[in-house]
């Protein structure tokens, strides 16, 4: 564990203030990632997922955010000491980000050829041309064909400005990539399409990925390794065959629980009661002890230490963490 | 698009139509007896009448509107009452004028209002986003001769540095385009900097941000593209005022214009004088407001679309 | 009743919310000095305006006459004082003719819709087409000059966004359930729109008018300015500055200290104006 990963962040907090509040987005999160791996961050609405990715671009608006603690370690380079100027030829060249609607992700008022070149123009010294011809690539790349690019985004769907946008993250051929829901707001039958190209993608350019998500589903079926994030926390990592197989935080077995099953064993969806803390005002002991089933009076007293359960998976729970 | 901008002139048309019937009917309810003004309290009952025919004073309304309305077609806005001079001639000689004190205030009022707008936006809720907002509060308070005026008195007559009145260099136009084009400003910073607002937390912004694009470019490029829009559509309301601002600015500077000639002819009860002023400055703002509405589509590509459905959808609301 | 309550406790919130607004607060203050000035401008005359001292022709500011004398000897603060009543009874009351005017011209356009609707618009369009301004010198070289006439003119000038906004304001209210429910219970048009619509559509048109009168009381100065409006002794601020403009090289500040009057009164309607919307609607604000 001390060698340091491709994509490694330790401890890392993030406070939004507004009127006076402070607003614990993310407290304390550690991820681990290697090149070409993917990682599937889960969690519900609200757990800082989101707010994780943008840290890693330090995109966070500049007012009301506050990296309150950590350190995002890439390739060797700590993103959170960096010039800004230095972190400006990181975004869209190495790192690049996916986000989560389409529909305000571009630029409304220019063509979307356009919008793929700046992020080349940016970071590669090649004529206008060049990147023109590279813009239109990308987009063939994506399943749109050259003679758009002069379109702008009203004149596309829903699912082909995914598909742009997912041009313009990979126009620069990226280390890494961050996929923030990428399909949530996408029709189910549009969702495979864009899942599978992006997979394919990935592969083709040997890019590292973090796909945010909280739909278990995607996980499943596109990645390699899966953290699990609870109210800005890592309650449980793993391999996906782990986590899917073994999963042992309460609040990883209720997510799975809240899924329908397909083999029909159970025919009842068993939600998980309540709702997550409020991010103002954070309980002492676990975050998840107020909606845990196996709450004891220490969860609710005591912060738990993530726990190592053999392979790569560690969990984090004082109860349920030794026994498998 | 070329087909939305034929649409548009085309309209204007009948909104010009309409005008010179609405300014029309108005100056006709002008009291008085120009007749007997025009040729003194002496005058006898056949030299008033005379005057009258001369003038067309003695048909009815629909008559002199449908000979006012065919005058114009050939460019012909009648005589004065006051030195028989033909209207039209005088206009064309003064219109000039007016055109480069207005172009030349909005150059100035845009080039202004925009960048503080952006700067406000940009530096929000800090001391420079205090300023720049203090600073159009004052403005928009202002009336814009007189600034006009107190910038006179200072660099004119204390400092000598530019001409007090008259027209001839450029330098006479300094202070008249500079005090009404900052005075105009305001509004148009004002409106720059809640739409800049509004546009810097919108997802694309962010997008720009995560390509790893310079902050200047998102500001100018991203921003600033689509926080035009809002700022077009109320530009119209600014070039009203600041049309009618440049007006008295020329009565100030003594610039011979369209604002000098119409003032007179509101004191001499001149009024084939202002009515012709008033139609020749409602086209005016007719052609610019037109400029504008076409930039607008220029600006935003989704303008065609928008229209569409907000005919549509005002079409609908009207059925219900 | 229940609905009666509801009613002041939103009037209570906004007044809150006005209140906590500095610069609103400060606004309203100047407003309320100023309207005591204009009722009272008699009792705090030191001078007749009109009194002209033949001995004392621009007297600087400072002396017996605190703000100095103009060209003929007047006491340049009691001018400044009674032009205060000008300004703003025509200010106020131009406003008023306006939302009156606009008011029910939209009313009528929204309520019905259909024909009458395109008509009233179309009427507008070419209504606006004239600067507010220049439609107000055409007016007022037909109406004539005085108080009451510049009003009048400023008032039917100044009143098409009033009816655009009514309009705007009754299409989106129109379609909501209780007045098709007023409708259905056959109240006639008039007591639907009086009791129905008007309410509800008012907080915006006072928002407009509030923010109306600086712009009112500046088109009076530059009217008054320009030779128009109110006829000569009586002091109206524009033509004070007009006067004054032909003494500037010398006595500067018959033309600073009218101006200074006349920003500070327009600057207190609309900080007024923009704290009354912030607390009436705190979705727009910024």
């Amino acid at each position: 564990m001390s060698e340091k990963a491709f994509l490694q962040i330790k401890d890392l907090s993030v406070q939004y203030t507004s009127d006076h509040q402070t607003i614990h987005a993310v407290n304390g999160t550690s991820l681990r990632l290697e090149r070409g791996e993917t990682l599937g961050l889960v969690g519900e609405t609200g757990a800082g997922k989101t707010t994780i990715a943008k840290t890693i671009l330090r995109i966070l608006p500049d007012k009301a955010a506050k990296v309150a603690g950590g350190e995002i370690w890439f390739d060797g380079q700590e993103l959170l000491g960096l010039k800004e100027e230095e972190m400006r030829k990181i975004r869209g060249n190495r790192i690049s980000m996916i986000f989560q609607d389409p529909m305000t992700a571009l630029n409304p008022t220019m063509v979307v050829g356009y919008q793929i070149q700046e992020a080349i123009l940016l970071h590669n010294s090649c004529t206008r041309e060049e990147a023109k011809t590279r813009a239109g690539d990308m987009l063939e790349k994506v399943g749109i064909p050259r003679e758009r690019y002069d379109d702008y985004p009203h004149q596309f769907s829903g699912g082909m400005k995914q598909r742009v946008v997912i041009a313009m993250a990979l126009a620069c051929n990226p280390e890494l990539l961050l996929a923030d829901e990428p399909t949530t707001a996408l029709d189910v039958t549009i969702q495979a399409q864009v899942l599978e190209m992006m997979s394919g993608l990935k592969k083709e350019f040997q890019t590292a990925m973090v796909m945010i998500t909280h739909d278990l589903g995607i996980v499943a079926e596109v990645c390699d390794k899966v953290a699990v994030c609870y109210a800005g926390v890592i309650v449980e990592s793993g391999t996906a065959e782990e986590i899917f197989d073994h999963p042992a935080h309460p609040y990883t077995v209720g997510l799975f629980g809240s899924l329908p099953d397909m083999t029909g064993t159970r025919n009842r969806l068993t939600p998980i009661n309540g709702m997550m803390p409020d991010p103002t005002e954070l309980p002492s002991g676990c975050y998840f002890a107020g909606r845990c089933p196996h709450a004891t009076a220490a969860c609710r007293s005591v912060r738990p230490e993530m726990k190592h359960l053999g392979g790569t998976h560690d969990c984090r729970c004082i109860v349920k963490g030794g026994e498998q | 698009m070329a087909k939305y901008i034929l649409k548009r002139i085309l309209w204007m048309i009948p909104i010009i139509i309409g005008v010179i019937f609405l300014v029309f009917t108005l100056m006709y309810f002008t009291p008085g007896d120009p007749a007997r003004n025009a040729l003194g309290m002496t005058a006898t009952e056949e030299a008033i009448e005379a005057w009258n025919a001369e003038h067309g004073l003695d048909q009815g309304f629909w008559v002199r509107l449908f000979n006012y309305y065919k005058g114009i077609l050939h460019f012909d806005f009648g005589t004065s009452y006051t030195n028989g001079v033909s209207i039209a001639g005088e206009i064309l000689s003064r219109f000039p004028y007016t055109i480069l004190v207005g172009m030349l205030t909005l150059v100035i009022a845009v080039a202004v209002g925009i960048p503080t707008g952006v700067l406000a936006a940009t530096h929000q809720n800090t001391w420079i986003d205090n300023l720049c907002m203090a600073g159009t509060m004052f403005f928009t308070a202002m009336p814009g001769f007189w600034f006009c005026l107190v910038m006179v008195m200072f660099f004119s007559l204390r400092l000598g540095w530019t001409p007090v009145s008259g027209y001839e260099t450029w330098r006479h136009y300094i202070i008249p385009c500079v005090a009404m084009g900052v005075g105009s400003s305001a509004g148009i910073a004002r409106q720059t900097r809640s739409s800049m607002l509004e546009v810097i937390r919108q997802d694309y912004v962010t997008t720009a941000r995560a390509k790893g694009q310079k902050e200047r470019n998102i500001t100018y490029n991203h921003c600033l593209r689509n926080g035009m829009i809002p700022i077009l559509t109320v530009i119209g309301g600014f070039l009203a005022f600041l049309i009618s601002g440049s007006l008295v600015s020329e009565q100030i500077f003594s610039i011979p214009g369209m604002g000098v000639y119409m003032f007179k002819g509101i004191q001499q009860k001149d009024v084939p004088v202002v009515l012709g002023c008033t139609v020749v400055i409602a086209i005016y703002f007719c052609v610019i407001m037109l400029v504008t509405d076409i930039v607008y589509t220029i600006v935003d590509p989704r303008m065609k679309t928008a229209m569409i459905s907000i005919s549509k959808k005002v079409r609908k609301d009207g059925k219900k | 009743m229940k609905r009666q309550n509801r009613k002041k406790s939103q009037a209570a919130i906004v007044m809150k919310r006005l209140f906590r607004n500095k610069t609103a607060v400060i606004g309203m203050a100047v407003i309320i000095i100023l309207l005591l000035i204009a009722i009272f401008a008699e009792q705090l005359m030191p001078y007749d305006y009109a009194f002209q001292d033949y001995y004392a022709l621009f007297q600087p500011p400072g002396g017996d006459y605190l703000l100095g004398t103009d060209h003929l000897g007047r006491d340049l603060l009691s001018r400044l004082i009674y032009g205060c009543r000008i300004s703003l009874v025509i200010g106020l009351f131009s406003v008023i003719l306006s939302a009156l005017i606009g008011g029910a011209l939209g009313c009528v356009a929204g309520y019905y819709g259909g024909m009458t609707d395109n008509l009233i618009m179309r009427f507008l369009d070419v209504y606006q087409s004239v600067p507010a301004f220049v439609l107000a010198l055409a007016m007022s070289s037909v109406f004539g000059y005085g108080v009451p006439m510049t009003i009048l003119a400023l008032g039917i000038s100044g009143m098409s966004g009033y009816a655009r906004m009514m309009r705007g304001s009754i299409m989106t209210i129109k379609g909501a359930e209780y007045i098709e429910a007023a409708r259905a219970v056959k109240g006639n048009d008039l007591h639907i729109i009086l009791k129905h619509i008007i309410p509800n559509a008012i907080s915006p048109m006072i928002v407009n008018m509030s923010m109306g009168v600086g712009n009112a009381i500046l088109m009076v100065s530059m009217l008054g300015f320009v030779g128009m409006g109110v006829p000569a002794p009586t002091p109206e601020w524009g033509a004070m500055l007009a006067a004054g403009r032909n003494y500037m090289r010398d006595s500067g500040y018959l033309v600073v200290i009218p101006g200074i009057a006349i920003v500070i009164t327009v600057m207190a309607f609309n900080l007024f104006g923009d704290g009354l919307r912030d607390a009436l609607d705190p979705k727009l604000k910024d």
